[in-house]
């Protein structure tokens, strides 16, 4: 008898050492990044380049793999159904995390299934009309939006942009005809070539189309950093006008599987620091907007925001998924 | 546009560099590997290439990308040629006149003839890159839902009458096609059609799967009945035959036409090389003196489609460097390449990056030429593949199919899909139904049912609004014009014979 508990005793502290050990080792293989998009998106390409500063960081390779397709939930799935053990990590963004969760009935909830590390990449929304639009005020668009439904573009019905359409509708009392033009530059492209009269894109669409299109204003209630650098000179709705409402929500970043070890999420926390540095963001594409977030209370608060922002825009607009 | 010498030289030395010769060479080699195995096409062979392109300067990482976007929309030819399996979507037309030629015994030929097509339509098209791509922008940005839709109809309407043996059966095919592309979420009001309740279909069925099981997938099931059927050839079909000059002359209202159409295509973006070579054949053929002939294995039936896809590489860049919107799916990861190394694609690439500009033209006028070198290696092998048993081809087109369609999105789901497919063309042609035309409506549904809502939105009620559109009416007008010409004409020369 005392042989068979000596005997347990030594595998338990065994198996404690060893639990230890590869614990301290993390990380000891290649770790795997699914991102949702196809190659070659911003969100693609942010990435690979934060894939790469982490790399360097946990000293193994970070791997970014593709999973489009399904609504974003064939690739937020793939994560849930591997093991929590920090080596595979998920790429979140706006539709997996909030309009796809927000409207469809989805296999997981992003909060309770997920530890978000961080939010990086972001944007913000701004009214554009081309250059020689009639209209080179928000005030005397407003005027001539109210005498006329004015086509408005956008790139997805449900999408941040079309939101902050319909928000800004709802706020002044507008009403339009709604294009869904697929992506943001295309939706920017039918705007330049008439298809429709106004459109919503983002505040750094600017960089691609300066000479053609006008922005009117940023489609938000705060300024942030970037709105400086991207559109200099602009009003936001919250500053032009006291009272009315107009909230974005776009982010991403990077999520583990809930459940995932303290240890290993620190060490993922710490090598990701370096993301947040001013070195790491001048390497990113001018394009890209950024507002970084560090830490699991941090995010979730983020996302939570997001949550409260959109779930009355789209109970309006009849998209709420009723759970 | 071309006056700015400073810049030109700028990216004349940038090509000069030994890397960036090196990259370009690089690219066709990878681009015809991946372009000849099926299920691996051009975007995916770009987004392979993209994660080197971080360590690169912007010429050398475009040029890289763009050699590989050529050869992969040529590689495709070879697979279709002397397989019968189009490597890619940008082949499905050059299956038809292409392998029926290779299997009479006439493959070295064929496949001079699509090496030869390729690079004239791919030459066409970057002089108009070059020369006009501002002019070209103006046109793309015209192209509304309104278009669109007009040129969808009649892409569907051509195609599908040339595509089949049978107007009613092409008609049923192509229907079938545009049926399949309704499944998954309504993008207007989130509807779920036909999702089966599985999330895998709320994007619908996936392009690249489907494909390849329709032709990949149906072929190797069709092959494997028949394992033990001999190709009669002898040592002269081994030689790779290219067209002589008199053939170039006497085929030169195909290549132009084709040059022209391929370019024009690729401009519109969503349209791609596939529907560029269908547009092409179909309209060779309307204009031969032999219709009948086209798929029995004639070069006009390799050359046409060839030469159009190639082209919708030059086309499809115009909308993607001058709008910031891709004209094909490659050109999208092209895209992000180029946002990768700081650039802003858009109205503003031109001014702000001349030299980029010229690198750009310069360089795929290199790759073009490059191209017929490596191509020519390249089909000496194809050739010879006649040799080789259908019991050893079968299996490895099936194993090389289930590598690829995985790694597009990396989900069995989409394996899942690439055989369900290949169960359909099977019974499809089986039934002695043609593919081509459930394939062309497949590719077009998106964009007519997209484009037909948006334009629906658009007109808000008002017949005239709809086609309150000149270009789209240009577009009605012919189409009705290829219908009934024939009829029309036919009765009228009865009559002046009686």
């Amino acid at each position: 008898m005392k042989k068979i508990v000596r005997i347990t005793a030594a595998a338990l502290a065994a198996l404690a050492l060893s639990a230890g050990a590869a614990l301290a080792e993390y990380p000891e293989k290649p770790i795997t990044v699914v991102v949702s998009f196809a190659a070659g998106g911003n969100a693609d390409i942010v990435q690979r380049l934060q894939a790469e500063a982490m790399s360097e960081q946990l000293g193994v390779p970070v791997n970014v793999i593709n999973k489009p397709g399904g609504a974003h939930i064939p690739a937020t799935m793939s994560v849930l159904e591997a093991p929590a053990d920090g080596y595979t990590i998920f790429n979140w963004s706006p539709p997996s995390f909030m309009v796809v969760p927000l409207t469809r009935d989805v296999p997981y909830e992003p909060l309770k299934d997920f530890t978000p590390l961080f939010a990086s990449i972001s944007a913000s929304n701004a009214l554009y009309v081309r250059a020689d639009s009639p209209y080179t005020t928000f005030e005397e668009f407003l005027e001539g939006a109210k005498a006329e439904k004015l086509t408005m573009g956008v790139n997805n019905l449900g999408a941040p942009p079309n939101l902050s359409a319909v928000q800004m509708a709802n706020e002044f009392g507008l009403e339009f005809k709604t294009i869904a033009l697929k992506t943001v530059p295309a939706t920017m492209a039918g705007l330049i070539g008439g298809q429709v009269d106004v459109a919503v894109g983002q505040v750094a669409s600017i960089y691609a189309y300066k000479d053609e299109v006008r922005p009117l204003i940023i489609l938000d209630n705060n300024r942030r950093a970037f709105f400086e650098k991207d559109l200099p000179g602009v009003r936001t709705v919250g500053e032009a006008f006291e009272g009315k409402e107009a909230g974005v929500w776009v982010h991403g970043g990077l999520a583990v599987k809930a459940g995932t070890p303290q240890e290993i999420i620190d060490k993922l926390l710490a090598a990701s620091e370096v993301l947040g540095t001013e070195e790491f963001q001048a390497k990113l594409p001018k394009s890209v907007g950024y507002h970084w977030v560090h830490g699991p209370e941090g995010v979730t608060a983020l996302i939570q925001e997001g949550v409260d922002l959109y779930s009355p825009i789209l109970d309006g607009l009849g998209l709420l998924h009723k759970k | 546009m071309l006056a700015n010498t400073d810049a030109l030289l700028l990216a004349l030395t940038q090509l000069s560099q030994p890397i960036t010769i090196l990259l370009l060479v690089l690219g066709i080699v990878i681009g015809l590997i991946i372009g000849i195995l099926p299920g691996l096409g051009p975007p995916i062979a770009i987004a392979l290439a993209l994660p080197f392109t971080f360590y690169l300067e912007p010429v050398p990482s475009i040029i890289l990308l763009l050699g590989i976007y050529s050869a992969a929309i040529y590689g495709g030819s070879i697979s279709a040629i002397a397989v019968g399996i189009p490597g890619t979507g940008a082949a499905i037309a050059t299956v038809q006149d292409g392998h029926k030629m290779f299997s009479a015994g006439r493959g070295g030929e064929a496949l001079g003839f699509s090496l030869t097509g390729s690079i004239f339509g791919g030459l066409v098209s970057v002089i108009c890159l070059a020369f006009i791509a501002p002019l070209l922008a103006e046109f793309a940005v015209r192209f509304g839902p309104r278009e669109n839709l007009a040129i969808s109809v009649f892409g569907l309407m051509v195609v599908v009458r040339v595509a089949g043996k049978s107007l009613s059966k092409g008609l049923l095919m192509g229907a079938l096609g545009l049926f399949l592309t309704t499944w998954g979420l309504d993008e207007l009001n989130g509807t779920e059609r036909y999702t089966f309740g599985s999330y895998h279909l709320y994007e619908g069925l996936p392009l690249v799967p489907f494909l390849v099981g329709l032709f990949a997938m149906s072929e190797v099931f069709i092959s494997a009945e028949r394992a033990h059927h001999k190709i009669q050839f002898n040592q002269s079909s081994l030689r790779v035959k290219l067209p002589g000059w008199q053939t170039l002359v006497k085929m030169k209202d195909v290549l132009i036409r084709s040059s022209l159409i391929g370019t024009v295509i690729g401009i519109i973006p969503g349209e791609g090389a596939a529907v560029g070579a269908f547009f092409a054949y179909s309209e060779a053929k309307r204009r031969s003196k032999k219709p009948q002939d086209f798929g029995t294995g004639i070069a006009e039936g390799i050359v046409a489609p060839e030469t159009a896809n190639n082209a919708t590489v030059g086309g499809a860049l115009v909308p993607t460097l001058t709008l910031g919107v891709p004209g094909s799916p490659a050109a999208a990861v092209l895209l992000g390449a180029l946002i990768i190394q700081g650039l802003s694609p858009g109205t503003q690439l031109f001014a702000e990056h001349p030299d980029l500009m010229y690198a750009i033209f310069v360089g795929l006028f290199a790759i073009n030429i490059l191209m017929i070198f490596i191509g020519l290696i390249a089909i000496r092998f194809a050739a010879r593949l006649i040799m080789v048993p259908t019991a050893v081809i079968v299996p490895t087109v099936m194993l090389l199919s289930f590598v690829g369609v995985y790694s597009v999105s990396n989900s069995f789901f989409n394996v899942g899909v690439m055989l369900g497919a290949g169960i359909l063309g099977y019974v499809v042609r089986k039934l002695g139904y043609s593919i081509a035309p459930l394939s062309i409506g497949f590719v077009l549904g998106p964009i007519l049912e997209n484009s037909l809502r948006q334009s629906l939105t658009l007109a808000d009620g008002s017949v005239q609004e709809f086609f309150n559109t000149p270009i789209g009416l240009s577009i009605y007008a012919a189409l009705a014009l290829t219908i009934l010409w024939a009829p029309v004409a036919g009765r009228f020369n009865r009559r002046r014979t009686k």
